[in-house]
């Protein structure tokens, strides 16, 4: 039975008249009139439906590849490609990408509805990887104006702030209506960082944990570059360097060599 | 991002445009029977009623009459041999009314038995397969009447 549902299931993925292509025997005329057969009656078997008089109700819909197992399609837009484009290209480009989202969301809620398998749902992750690198484009034109009038970036500010553990953190600064400073009920909700007992406490800890840590690993790289040494003492010594820039490889050499073990 | 941000306050207090919108609107089927004028639509959580008129007239071209929306809460069901509940995201649900004599019907976009068509095709090409093995098969004349299990 599971050869029979494997077999199917490659029936599936393979296009029509595919079986025939594995027959050594068989004519290539043979094969060709067999599935232009097949397809024509697919199509006459299936009309069009007529399933709304609106125009743009129907760019919800992909009409044209309807009851089809696999759609075949294009690669998204590149960086390269969208930066020589105009602004108003992308205004354009960015609805039609929008549109065919929609569509394929669409049809995407439709095949989960109907448990079906969509076909080729990777078109969605293309079409969001063109409308993230569109958005790039216009973000770097966006700094390239701000610095050039402004004499800023015009992106948020990031800052470094200490929270109530003593543990800094980088926050992304947005705009208010008023200055932190006057704001009463906030500073009151988050009170500055004071000299803590329980705070100085934990920031030990987590100091002498990080630095145990820390030191754990550089002895393990020592270790590691030991070992390398004793089993290939002609080892690349730069190339160790590079690779281990936090053990001091000369010395370990050196040390290894007066104990006589290289 | 600074595309994406909106000053809190801007010179002239002008109103609010967007230039790059990023919303989705799908349309979905509607479980139970609706008017012919009448198209449900999923959206996300943070648009209004505005959003998606303006979303449909503007960028689609579609003449609306009304739209009404609503916070759809997402299934709550309890984990699979865990003792722990896990819930779906919440949506929004759009129904917008279009103008008389404008009609819609959710269109049929799969097979109606897919399983069932797949099979009669692989028993044709089975059948194909074994006529051409039949008619295209080689005969070796010097063990004509030699039975199979007979040799390698």
């Amino acid at each position: 039975m599971s050869a029979l549902v494997r077999r199917m299931s490659a029936l599936l993925i393979q296009p029509k008249g595919s079986l025939l292509r594995f027959s050594a025997v068989a004519e290539k005329s043979d094969v060709k009139q067999s599935g232009d057969v097949e397809k024509k009656s697919d199509k006459t078997r299936r009309e069009k439906q007529n399933f709304t008089n609106v125009e743009g109700l129907k760019q919800f819909f992909d009409e044209d590849n309807f009851f089809e197992d696999r759609v075949r399609s294009g690669r998204s837009w590149n960086l390269d490609e969208l930066r020589i484009k105009s602004n108003s290209d992308l205004h354009k480009l960015w609805y039609v990408l929008l549109k065919e989202k929609n569509m394929l969301l669409t049809l995407q809620a439709a095949a989960k509805e109907a448990v079906e398998v969509m076909p080729n749902e990777e078109r969605i992750d293309r079409v969001e990887i063109s409308m993230e690198n569109l958005e790039l484009v216009v973000r770097e034109r966006n700094k390239a104006y701000f610095d050039l009038e402004v004499g800023e970036t015009g992106e948020q500010p990031v800052f470094v702030h200490t929270n109530w553990m003593g543990l800094q953190t980088l926050r992304v600064a947005t705009p208010h209506y008023l200055p932190q400073r006057y704001n009463k009920s906030f500073n009151e909700r988050h009170p500055l960082p004071f000299n803590d007992r329980n705070q100085s406490w934990f920031l030990n800890h987590y100091r002498e944990k990080r630095s145990a840590l820390k030191r754990r690993e550089s002895n393990r790289a020592t270790r590691h570059v030991c070992r390398l040494l004793r089993r290939n003492p002609n080892a690349d010594i730069d190339a160790l360097r590079e690779r281990y820039p936090t053990v001091d490889v000369d010395a370990e050499k050196a040390r290894l060599h007066y104990k006589g073990e290289i | 991002m600074s595309t994406r941000l909106y000053p809190l306050y801007r010179r002239g207090n002008p109103q609010r445009r967007v230039f790059l919108p990023n919303f989705f609107m799908k349309i979905v089927k509607s479980k139970v029977d609706i008017p012919k004028n009448m198209v449900k639509f999923e959206v996300p959580l943070q648009m209004t009623q505005f959003d998606v008129k303006n979303y449909l007239e503007k960028i689609y071209k579609i003449p609306v009459a009304h739209v009404k929306t609503e916070v759809i809460l997402g299934e709550i069901k309890p984990q699979r041999w865990k003792g722990y509940l896990v819930k779906n995201d919440d949506y929004r649900i759009a129904t917008v009314t279009l103008h008389e004599g404008s009609f819609f019907e959710f269109p049929k976009m799969f097979k109606e038995d897919a399983m069932g068509e797949a099979l009669d095709e692989y028993e044709e090409e089975t059948e194909k397969l074994k006529e051409l093995e039949r008619k295209y098969k080689r005969v070796d004349p010097l063990r004509k009447d030699v039975p199979d299990f007979f040799g390698i």
